[in-house]
């Protein structure tokens, strides 16, 4: 062995060390959250009780007793959530299907920044706009003080839109052309080979992209604190024009006041957040097996 | 060549017609801030002579806020000595997202501190039992609702020599011009001049949002005369500044509340100033005052209606 292979070797050896440090910093960090949240927000779970905590439609955290009950705002993502996909996903995927293949250069050139530059805009920006833009419209146009669950679903609708173009854009340009071109010679329009062939076959692509979207309607806080009213009723779904506080609103808003049992049961909101985006990421994954398998 | 120049003349067609739509884009947007005035007009024509009518909206500060518990203790919007304030109204998490709310909604009402509602055009400022909400009425006890801004710190530990000057200036003569200066009461009369001490180091301050806005005028007044003396001043409310204090990552906290007989055991508390607290309204209602009983049934959730608040 020369001289030279040995310190190929070596380098060799300190890459693969460098690269096991890099990829356990992720891991490390995940751990530590989780061992963070559970271990400081199970036990205030389990002393409030836990059917209790979750089925509570009470939230009355400064009263003596407290009553601590997140239905509320369990039911307040979800409701949110659903509009932002009742907004976000047929736009975000018909323009994914646009850009990929009715899109003529220049456009294109045009468009993909700018959606990029949707993906990169600050939420807070976006929770002021909706704030001074969407609020008073649908206040104006819809009834009710603006502050609606109606309000956060439009305005997480436009925040998933980056998400779901992308990746959806990227899933039907990965499908390979002979699929197209098949249905083009078995006397198929461009428009019929798209819709009914091209965009089944990228299926897996666009759920993984409406899946992750999902998973930033979820968490996201910022913008949704600022328009969607906040209350903690429990709502019925045709009271779409009322406000409601979610998970992530509920956490951020009173977090940095609470103290004591209230701070334990902020952080108890906290892992039922994180048991909803340990579901999606999980419900992500079976896809990404059933693409590859 | 000549494919080259026809992808750029494309490319400027195609910039020329985006130029246009973001053009056309403004003017809607122009158009919005007319709206509200179209729609106020329609209000005045559909309504009685006595003025607003339709759905109170409330806008409330979130559970926990120092102004929310003021406003809630003053104003007994209370069951059994809780926070009964109605969930139906909407949550505002911070001063800045309760003016926006309260400016933008035509049908609003929410509370803010009287230094930030007198100086915010955006909202109308009403009178609480036929007074209003000025220093004057303040000073001599007939606005009703007001509330103490207090600054405390460690007992365990005590202010260091830095610390303990800048409070010795809060307390000056020069201190409390600023308090009147920003439309808060000064609590101390003839107050002492102060003269600069020549001392340099950090002080950090933390606590109520409410107190910020006076804090950090007060660090910029002492810092005219210290230039060596930097004041970190931070408004993460007032519960964070009481346990910063206590757990000495400050040296001053901030409260816009009495402080609780908990805290008194480790804190010490000092009034600086007086602040009422201004129930606030879209500039377009034309309603000037409500009785502090109004004001508690609004925010109890028991009038709902704007034509039920007179």
């Amino acid at each position: 062995m020369g001289k030279r292979s040995l310190r190929l070797l070596n380098r060799e050896y300190a890459a693969k060390i460098l690269f096991i440090i890099s990829a356990s910093a992720a891991i490390i960090a995940v751990g530590l959250i989780c061992v963070f949240l559970f271990l400081q927000g199970l036990p205030a779970m389990w002393d409030m009780g836990i059917i209790r905590f979750l089925t509570g439609t009470d939230w009355r955290p400064t009263w003596d007793p407290p009553r601590f009950g997140i239905l509320p705002m369990i039911v307040g993502s979800l409701y949110v959530t659903a509009g932002a996909i009742l907004f976000g996903v047929p736009i975000g995927i018909f323009a994914a299907v646009f850009m990929a293949k009715f899109c003529p250069r220049p456009i294109y050139v045009i468009l993909k920044p700018a959606i990029n530059l949707l993906a990169g805009i600050p939420s807070v920006v976006y929770g002021y706009f909706g704030m001074v833009v969407l609020v008073p419209f649908v206040r104006e146009n819809f009834g009710g003080n603006g502050n609606s669950i109606f309000t956060a679903s439009i305005l997480l609708g436009m925040m998933i839109l980056p998400t779901i173009i992308t990746i959806s854009e990227n899933a039907i340009r990965a499908i390979p052309p002979e699929i197209y071109e098949g249905a083009i010679a078995l006397g198929a329009s461009h428009e019929r080979a798209t819709f009914k062939v091209v965009l089944p076959a990228a299926k897996s692509g666009v759920m993984a992209s409406v899946i992750l979207g999902i998973g930033r309607a979820v968490g996201e806080t910022m913008a949704v604190r600022m328009v969607a009213g906040n209350q903690a009723i429990l709502r019925m779904p045709h009271e779409f024009l009322s406000g409601a506080r979610t998970l992530t609103a509920n956490v951020v808003i009173e977090l940095g006041y609470a103290y004591g049992e209230h701070r334990a049961a902020l952080i108890a909101t906290g892992v039922v957040l994180f048991v909803f985006v340990m579901i999606i990421n999980a419900l992500f994954s079976i896809l990404k097996k059933k693409e590859s398998a | 060549m000549i494919k080259k120049g026809i992808r750029a003349a494309l490319v400027l067609t195609v910039v020329t017609v985006m130029g246009l739509a973001s053009f056309t884009g403004c003017n809607s947007e122009d158009d919005t801030p007319n709206n509200p005035t179209n729609t106020a007009a329609d209000t005045e024509e559909t309504a009685t002579p006595s003025g607003t009518t339709g759905e109170i909206a409330v806008i409330t500060r979130e559970e926990g806020s120092g102004t929310r518990g003021a406003f809630v203790e003053i104003v007994d919007v209370t069951i059994e000595g809780n926070d009964n304030l109605t969930l139906e109204a909407v949550v505002a998490p911070g001063t800045s997202v309760m003016m926006t709310n309260v400016a933008e909604n035509p049908l609003a009402i929410g509370y803010a501190s009287t230094g930030v509602a007198l100086g915010d055009d955006r909202v109308k400022v009403l009178y609480i039992d036929g007074v209003a909400p000025t220093v004057e009425n303040m000073l001599n006890g007939t606005y009703a609702i007001q509330r103490p801004f207090i600054i405390g710190y460690n007992l365990d530990t005590g202010l260091n020599e830095l610390a303990q000057d800048f409070v010795d200036f809060i307390f000056s003569a020069q201190g409390q011009d600023v308090v009147a200066d920003r439309g808060y009461v000064p609590f101390v009369q003839g107050a002492p001049e102060y003269s600069p001490s020549g001392l340099t180091g950090t002080i950090v301050v933390n606590g109520s949002s409410s107190v910020y806005s006076l804090m950090q005028h007060l660090s910029a007044a002492y810092r005219e005369l210290n230039t060596d003396v930097t004041i970190d001043v931070h408004g993460a409310g007032t519960g964070h500044g009481i346990s910063a204090a206590r757990d000495g990552l400050a040296d001053i906290a901030m409260s816009s509340r009495d402080l609780r007989e908990s805290e008194l055991e480790f804190m010490s508390s000092l009034t600086i100033a007086i602040d009422g607290i201004a129930v606030i309204v879209h500039p377009d209602n034309n309603i000037q005052g409500l009785t502090l009983e109004q004001v508690r049934y609004i925010f109890l959730g028991e009038v709902t209606q704007w034509e039920n608040a007179r």
